[in-house]
């Protein structure tokens, strides 16, 4: 019987998904508001960017260091998953690919969440243009390395600009509790692009 | 939800910045730096709290474009207009949601959630629908928090609030 049960609940998922697949905003854990910014930058802006590679959502691992000479990088740190304010951030950078393209530079969000909680997490997203990194394990190695992993295990919300030449530009180490305004990164993409 | 507080008072607390002068027309408002939405020349207000940043949102915008097609035609008997807040977006993330859904229904920045705030929306999308009852008073007619997904069914909807 109760295996009847399980049979004919995955069978009703499977036709009627919308039902039975958790949406985002359903799946959001509510957090309190969090001291603004919880760790100290080891790096600083004309500085070489520190190398990684990281495992992205795809089985693909990716490192910084293929970008260069290619593309301008922009690094999204966020905190968590499944949380408002980080939910509330990539879904928006999902309908700028355009912009990203005009300024010559990809996209690559890391949080140190682990591969299947992100996967059901960008999931509920939809389809995402840009790559998804895992800073789970060693957990939080290249948060550590820019200096953005926070005393709880968790990262800041920061945003790193690194240019083809593999130098950071543009660190924006954001109050956690509030998503970054998109025309800011915008201006400093703009810049790099027009004045090199 | 906002339930049956004051409307009116509410409507009138909110601020948004003037719009290009097309929806100048369509609002029939009058020229200045900012304008209160219970100035807008309509028996029948629908606003939409929506986010750039917000998927259902994304998700939602063909039909809610398609629901706003339908209330310029006049088979609804009713002089029904619409505007869309973008809950926490400022004037460039706006612009940006209005490019990439083609919405041509006026859409206003709400950067700090004022007007949010006032009509106790808090999630997106969120849709209020208000009705003018005289030329100083107004009156909560629906409301819905999540998408509309079907724009003749949400039409319908409302015209059986109308009163």
């Amino acid at each position: 019987m109760a295996l009847k049960l399980v049979w004919l609940t995955t069978i009703l998922c499977l036709i009627a998904t919308s039902v039975c697949a958790m949406t985002l905003a359903e799946g959001i854990f509510e957090v309190d508001d969090e001291k603004p910014v919880d760790s100290t930058l080891v790096v600083e802006v004309g500085e070489e960017a520190p190398n990684f590679t990281l495992p992205s959502l795809s089985g693909e691992k990716i490192s910084l260091r293929s970008f260069r000479e290619k593309k301008n990088v922009v690094l999204s740190f966020v905190p968590a998953a499944w949380t408002r304010v980080c939910s509330d951030q990539w879904p928006g950078y999902n309908i700028v690919e355009d912009i990203f393209d005009e300024y010559d530079a990809v996209l690559l969000g890391i949080t140190v969440d682990n591969i299947p909680t992100l996967y059901a997490w960008t999931k509920a997203m939809g389809e995402l243009w840009f790559p998804v990194l895992s800073d789970f394990y060693p957990h939080g190695e290249v948060a550590k390395q820019y200096g953005v992993l926070r005393s709880n295990g968790v990262t800041e919300r920061a945003l790193f600009i690194i240019d083809k030449e593999g130098i950071i530009r543009y660190i924006d180490v954001h109050d956690i509790n509030i998503r970054p305004p998109l025309e800011v990164l915008v201006e400093a993409l703009k810049d790099i692009e027009d004045n090199g | 939800m906002l339930g049956k507080g004051n409307i009116t008072h509410a409507l009138k607390a909110i601020e948004l910045m003037q719009p290009l002068e097309t929806a100048v027309q369509y609002l029939g408002i009058e020229d200045g730096e900012s304008f209160s939405p219970s100035s807008i020349n309509a028996d029948v207000l629908v606003i939409q709290f929506f986010s750039m940043y917000c998927p259902a949102c994304q998700t939602d915008a063909a039909a809610v474009n398609e629901f706003y097609d339908l209330t310029t035609k006049p088979h609804t008997g009713q002089n029904i207009k619409m505007i869309g807040i973008g809950f926490a977006n400022s004037e460039f993330e706006v612009a940006i949601f209005k490019r990439k859904f083609n919405v041509l229904f006026p859409l206003f920045p709400d950067p700090y959630g004022d007007a949010a705030r006032a009509l106790h929306a808090y999630s997106t999308p969120h849709f209020v629908v208000i009705q003018r009852t005289d030329n100083d008073n107004f009156k909560l007619i629906y409301e819905q928090a999540g998408a509309l997904r079907n724009s003749e069914k949400f039409l319908k909807t409302i015209l059986t609030h109308i009163e």
